[in-house]
């Protein structure tokens, strides 16, 4: 070969490197083929966890080649309520949050009973029986996600700036409430705004304060809809949460901004120099609103305390929450997503993302990313766990519920005026109650499966 | 007159250079050859004087050097200025008026004319002096966002006229290969000098290097490159098509270098055209792929609510999804927007996220995958 023949193709080689490195360098772009025979799955994880979940049906679609669509709605279960009520398509398979929806579904029987394939699966994978996953022979919950909630973020350079520490008690955090107002720091962070489910951060902080003051037991009476909402136990936790967060100069904004911001922007004044609150109340998935490579940890940018209970003798309790699923249809394809992601990979490419926390005994915490690992050893340890309450409620108590909360939070006058209408606004609730008093007891299983399982 | 065009010079003409003589070597007949053996019967086949001396006054030597060093690098300092607080207060007429006072044409038309004579040493000074221009009016931009950028603009909401010039596309480079070729043209007839500031506005210089200097210092990268993109672009492009200009005008390298000299060099040129064409025609794509998306939008938003009226529409296609928000007015509730969301994916074939403000007040978020 020549000298110019080398030339040339060593030009050419150049100009071909060269143009395929300007083409990487710009954005890649990639079709998706449509596919009609494939499996539909609804549910209300958007952004990351979408991204997340997505990752998760990817590896199902790489070992079994059968595709799965997504999609993800921020007014999901009102969606999944209409899909039913007006016939509209429905998905496969569903992600629920809710217990009380669940029931709801499977009293009108749209969905469908779990294989006993997906059963083995479960039983093998879950601290479950049979009994638990299946009563009487018929499942329709598979757990796949659980989250601690009585969480309190905050900044720890910022607390020991300040020479605060973390409450050890309800009064104590009272206390240091006061102490960061006198201090011209913003206590509380928070924000209500969710779509159709708008008010479940005031639940959560109603339920948390119930569950201290009350105990569990009450607790979980009044979860099975067997205490009227006007018990004073309900009233007096309305009107701690009232008194500790939404006091003029308690909370980041005022109540202007709790009621249209999004819950999960609700936490960003956290996170500003100077902060624009010190503290706030989220559960385990708020680390997906925190700002890019936000580390977690007593030495990290964020830490966490669990919301104090009455006194320090015993750890407070915990209140938890879970995403289940439900499937719509029993074809094979549908059988086989569904056993996947009851088994023991089905949450592995969510696990290695972070942010995802499962109930499988099949997982060793070894398994999780440092964050999440500090969830499972709470969750490990020997705390009294509840469920949370308004996510068991049947859809119209949980809708009435979170309306009271919303109307008496929008309500500007101030927390006395505003306490003063709470009766009003909780007899109304009752009044919904006594429709659905007897439905409760069809949760039973359900809500078990949620709380031991998941 | 202004300065983004080629100074015209004062004084004594320089001599005639080597460099700009016309080669005297007959053409030999390949098919460029006869194309341009065809072209040289009807154009002329060597410069005129006037055209000899506008060149040569491009960028001086001797002793008015130092003083064409001195005022280049005034002038690139203040239109890099004047630029960055036009793109910084969205100023259109501002960022005109920039780059009338920019002086950068004047060695770009110097290398161009440097490629065509093959006058290597002159090649090497306009580099240079472009290398210089190029620094200085990025260190400008990127001073001027330092000491005013930061208070005045939000890096999230860049203004229009920087966000102009950071995603260049094929038609940047049709415009600068056209008005790089009309400043070719223009060069060696003076006559035609008063088209010049056309010139220097259509392909402004000084503004894409100040968007470089004020992204950088907002931390913006990706913007930053596809503002230098830019300036790649129309460097390039004004050398190519300048060059083909002056070619046509009777330029030709000096007697003793032959063909294959101009041949190299216009190749190179011409490669450094298509080497930024690549990046451009991508940028071009996503740019249709964005229409591409809209119009499955508006036959989506039609198929799920004939009612529903799209007010504002805002599209992305980008990596492998495709984001859209919609404000859309309707009569009493919406549609489920999850099927609007489903009906979008169908049509386009990627995961989309789409939010929706349904009558202003009611907000939705869908991802479809």
């Amino acid at each position: 070969m020549s000298a110019t023949v080398v030339r040339r193709v060593a030009l050419v080689g150049v100009l071909l490197a060269t143009i395929v490195v300007l083409w990487r360098w710009t954005s890649d772009v990639d079709h998706r083929a449509e596919s009609p025979d494939a499996v539909t799955v609804f549910g209300l994880w958007l952004g990351a966890d979408g991204e997340a979940f997505d990752a998760v049906l990817a590896d199902f679609t790489d070992q079994t080649g059968i595709p799965v669509r997504y999609t993800g709605s921020s007014d999901f279960d009102s969606d999944l309520r209409q899909r039913v009520s007006r016939g509209l398509e429905l998905p496969d398979i569903a992600v629920v949050p809710q217990p009380g929806l669940i029931v709801e579904l499977a009293s009108q029987e749209v969905v469908v009973p779990l294989d006993d394939s997906t059963v083995d699966v479960l039983v093998d994978n879950y601290p479950l029986t049979r009994e638990q996953v299946a009563p009487n022979g018929t499942g329709y919950l598979l757990p796949f996600r659980t989250h601690v909630k009585s969480l309190v973020w905050y900044r720890p350079a910022v607390f020991a700036q300040h020479g605060w520490e973390p409450p050890t008690t309800l009064d104590g955090l009272t206390d240091l409430t006061d102490e960061m107002v006198d201090a011209g720091v913003v206590p509380w962070c928070f924000a209500v705004e969710s779509g159709s489910s708008t008010g479940w951060t005031a639940s959560d902080w109603i339920e948390d304060l119930l569950v201290r003051r009350a105990g569990p037991d009450v607790y979980e009476q009044w979860l099975r809809g067997e205490l009227p909402f006007t018990d004073q136990r309900v009233v007096d936790a309305v009107t701690e949460f009232d008194d500790l967060v939404l006091q003029k100069g308690h909370v980041a904004g005022g109540i202007q901004r709790v009621v249209s911001t999004s819950v999960d922007e609700g936490i960003a004044p956290l996170f500003e120099d100077p902060p624009g609150c010190a503290m706030s109340k989220d559960a385990s998935f708020a680390t997906s609103w925190f700002p890019d490579d936000t580390t977690v940890g007593p030495d990290g940018d964020v830490d966490f305390f669990v919301l104090p209970g009455v006194d320090d003798t015993e750890p407070a309790p915990l209140l938890r929450a879970g995403e289940g699923l439900v499937q719509f249809d029993d074809r094979d394809e549908v059988v086989q997503l569904m056993n996947f992601l009851a088994g023991p990979h089905g949450g592995d490419a969510w696990m290695e993302r972070g942010g995802y926390l499962s109930g499988r005994t099949s997982v060793a915490p070894d398994a999780y990313g440092p964050t999440d690992r500090l969830f499972i050893d709470l969750l490990d340890g020997d705390r009294v766990e509840v469920f949370d309450a308004s996510d068991s409620f049947r859809s119209p108590l949980r809708d009435a519920w979170l309306d009271a909360l919303v109307s008496g939070i929008a309500d500007q006058r101030g927390v006395d005026e505003r306490d003063a209408d709470l009766q009003a606004l909780l007899e109304d609730v009752d009044e919904v109650r006594a429709r659905y008093e007897d439905a409760s007891s069809d949760a039973d299983g359900i809500v078990d499966v949620e709380t031991s399982g998941d | 007159m202004t300065d983004e065009q080629p100074s015209s010079g004062t004084g004594d003409p320089a001599p005639l250079d080597d460099a700009t003589r016309p080669d005297p070597s007959p053409p030999r007949l390949t098919a460029l050859g006869t194309v341009v053996g065809w072209m040289g019967s009807v154009l002329p086949s060597e410069p005129t004087q006037e055209a000899i001396e506008a060149v040569d006054d491009l960028i001086p030597t001797g002793d008015a050097q130092r003083e064409f060093i001195a005022r280049f690098c005034s002038l690139v300092a203040l239109s890099s200025a004047v630029a960055a607080f036009g793109l910084l207060s969205d100023s259109g007429a501002v960022v005109i008026g920039a780059m009338l006072i920019a002086p950068l044409m004047t060695p770009i038309m110097g290398a161009s004319a440097a490629v065509v004579t093959a006058d290597n040493r002159r090649l090497v000074r306009a580099v240079l002096v472009i290398l210089l221009g190029t620094g200085l009016a990025v260190a400008v931009g990127w001073l001027t966002s330092l000491i005013a950028g930061g208070t005045v603009i939000d890096p999230s909401l860049l203004p229009q006229e920087i966000q102009n010039r950071t995603f260049p596309g094929l038609l940047d480079l049709g415009v600068a290969i056209s008005a790089g070729a009309a400043g070719g043209y223009i060069l060696p007839r003076r006559s035609a000098f008063a088209a010049l500031p056309g010139v220097g506005i259509a392909v402004a210089l000084v503004p894409p290097l100040a968007t470089v200097g004020i992204t950088a210092e907002l931390g913006l990268s990706t913007e930053s490159r596809n503002a230098f993109l830019l300036y790649l672009t129309n460097l390039a492009a004004i050398v190519f098509s300048a060059g083909i200009a002056l070619l046509l005008s009777g330029f030709r390298p000096r007697a003793g270098l032959g063909r294959g000299a101009l041949r190299t060099r216009l190749l190179i040129t011409a490669l450094a055209v298509v080497l930024v064409a690549v990046p451009l025609a991508r940028h071009t794509g996503s740019v249709v792929e964005d229409l591409q998306l809209q119009g499955a939008v508006v036959n989506a938003v039609e198929a799920w609510d004939p009612e529903a009226r799209i007010v504002e529409i805002s599209v992305d296609a980008v990596d492998d999804e495709a984001d859209v928000e919609l404000l859309i007015a309707g009569r009493g509730d919406p549609e489920p927007v999850w099927a609007l969301a489903e009906e979008i994916r169908s049509r386009f074939g990627r995961p989309v996220n789409l939010v929706v403000l349904y009558d202003g007040n009611e907000r939705y978020e869908v991802t479809a995958r």
